[in-house]
């Protein structure tokens, strides 16, 4: 087992626990990811994640044009993301409370 | 932190990541991959040493995290020859160098119909057991070569008659082109041992009898015996010299080793091929897998032909009788 598995089931909560913050481009929400110490994180798959919570409608999106390159794509929160963000938080929650008693051998 | 233009390595990766998800609707892809440019850039920026991963791996983790399908496996599925084969020409014609090739190999495909024709002929030749470069020589040969290339030529002429026909014509040019090799081996080593005979020191294509070559000359004394080490020139003073000096027999009775003729040293220190008769010396392949000479090994006698032949008759002023010496020779055997 390792954290890159891990991270996979978890990287929608992640992702959207980042952007609650602050809106974010995808190289922003890497980096962001990254500093909290995800240091495996997938650039592709956070762009992925990412296209795809905005796609489900937990996310908006704009673009932000740049004079000298190419355009910047920010994400940011909307109240479906907000509802999917506590309902996960809830999730990971109770998942982590059952798996420290599993791991400790207390009874749930 | 400030975007500039993106690098070409950058631009290069994200068409190639486009390409890899274009089995993908286009709106999805330009969704998907929007802002990638400015992503990839600023990531570079960050760390100067980074190397851009595999874009076809990089599309795929893209696609799996967005909830995109996995490309059908029917794009995946191995492909037949006849369609790697077209895969490759259609990629190749994509970019000027390799449409440039294709163009030119078109052009001369019809000189690989005539080659192909010219392989055949060489194969038959060598087949029927004829000596020599497997060209041909007689008018028999050329005519069977002008058949061959004509068949040949044609054979490629005659298009679309089904797959059975295009599987046997791909076949035969594959058989076709892997027998070159051998072929032109055999014409290369036919011409090249030549040339190997004139560079050890032969001076050239030497004494013929009847159209065949001479391999060793015997001198009898007028008494009809035997003689060796004798010099032989022409009226021009030109040393005479057998055509085969390589011509090998056998050192013993039993052949166990081979040996060939050799050169005798003269007393000024230059080596004659023109003492008669010449000598054997045992003949070994060397460590390049080729026979050559045993170096400073005992040379050994040839036995005469004959071994005496009728004495010659006194000169005598009347003595007008013609002669006829191998006649003779082979009666007093």
């Amino acid at each position: 087992m390792d954290a890159t598995q891990l991270l996979k089931g978890v990287l929608d909560l992640a992702v959207l626990a980042v952007v609650e913050k602050e809106d974010g481009y995808g190289y922003d929400v890497v980096r962001r990811l990254r500093a909290a110490g995800l240091g495996e994180v997938g650039e592709a798959s956070v762009y992925g994640t990412l296209r795809r919570l905005y796609s489900a409608g937990a996310l908006t999106s704009y673009v932000v044009p740049s004079e000298e390159g190419p355009h910047r794509k920010y994400y940011g929160m909307n109240d479906q993301g907000r509802a999917t963000l506590a309902a996960q938080r809830k999730v990971w929650a109770d998942f982590t409370t059952t798996m420290e008693h599993v791991l400790t051998g207390e009874a749930a | 932190m400030t975007t500039t233009t993106v690098p070409a390595q950058i631009a290069d990766f994200a068409r190639r990541v486009r390409a890899a998800l274009s089995d993908l609707p286009a709106e999805e892809v330009e969704e998907l991959t929007d802002g990638l440019e400015a992503d990839l850039a600023e990531g570079f920026a960050e760390d100067l040493r980074r190397e851009l991963p595999d874009p076809a791996a990089y599309a795929d983790e893209l696609r799996t995290a967005a909830g995109f399908p996995r490309p059908e496996p029917v794009a995946r599925r191995r492909m037949s020859p006849g369609e790697t084969w077209t895969d490759l020409v259609s990629r190749l014609s994509g970019n000027p160098a390799g449409s440039a090739v294709l163009d030119f190999l078109e052009t001369v495909r019809p000189v690989w119909w005539v080659a192909r024709g010219l392989v055949v002929t060489g194969w038959l030749i060598i087949l029927s057991g004829r000596n020599g470069a497997p060209v041909p020589r007689d008018v028999g040969e050329w005519t069977l070569a002008v058949l061959l290339v004509v068949a040949s030529v044609q054979w490629s002429r005659a298009r679309s008659r089904g797959t059975w026909w295009r599987r046997a014509l791909v076949g035969a040019n594959l058989v076709t082109a892997l027998a070159v090799v051998p072929l032109v081996g055999e014409i290369a080593y036919q011409s090249v041992s030549w040339d190997e005979v004139d560079a050890s020191g032969y001076a050239g294509p030497g004494l013929v009898l009847d159209g065949e070559p001479v391999t060793n000359v015997f001198a009898y004394d007028a008494q009809g015996n035997p003689i060796r080490d004798v010099q032989l020139y022409d009226a021009l003073g030109r040393p005479l010299v057998v055509e085969a000096p390589q011509y090998a027999d056998c050192l013993d009775e039993a052949c166990t080793e081979s040996g060939a003729l050799t050169s005798r040293a003269l007393e000024n220190g230059q080596s004659a091929w023109n003492v008669f008769p010449l000598r054997l010396i045992e003949w070994r392949p060397d460590e390049y897998g080729s026979e050559s000479p045993v170096v400073g090994a005992p040379t050994r006698e040839v036995d005469p032909p004959l071994l005496k032949v009728p004495a010659v008759a006194p000169l005598a002023p009347a003595s007008v009788e013609p002669m006829n010496p191998p006649e003779v020779a082979q009666n007093n055997r």
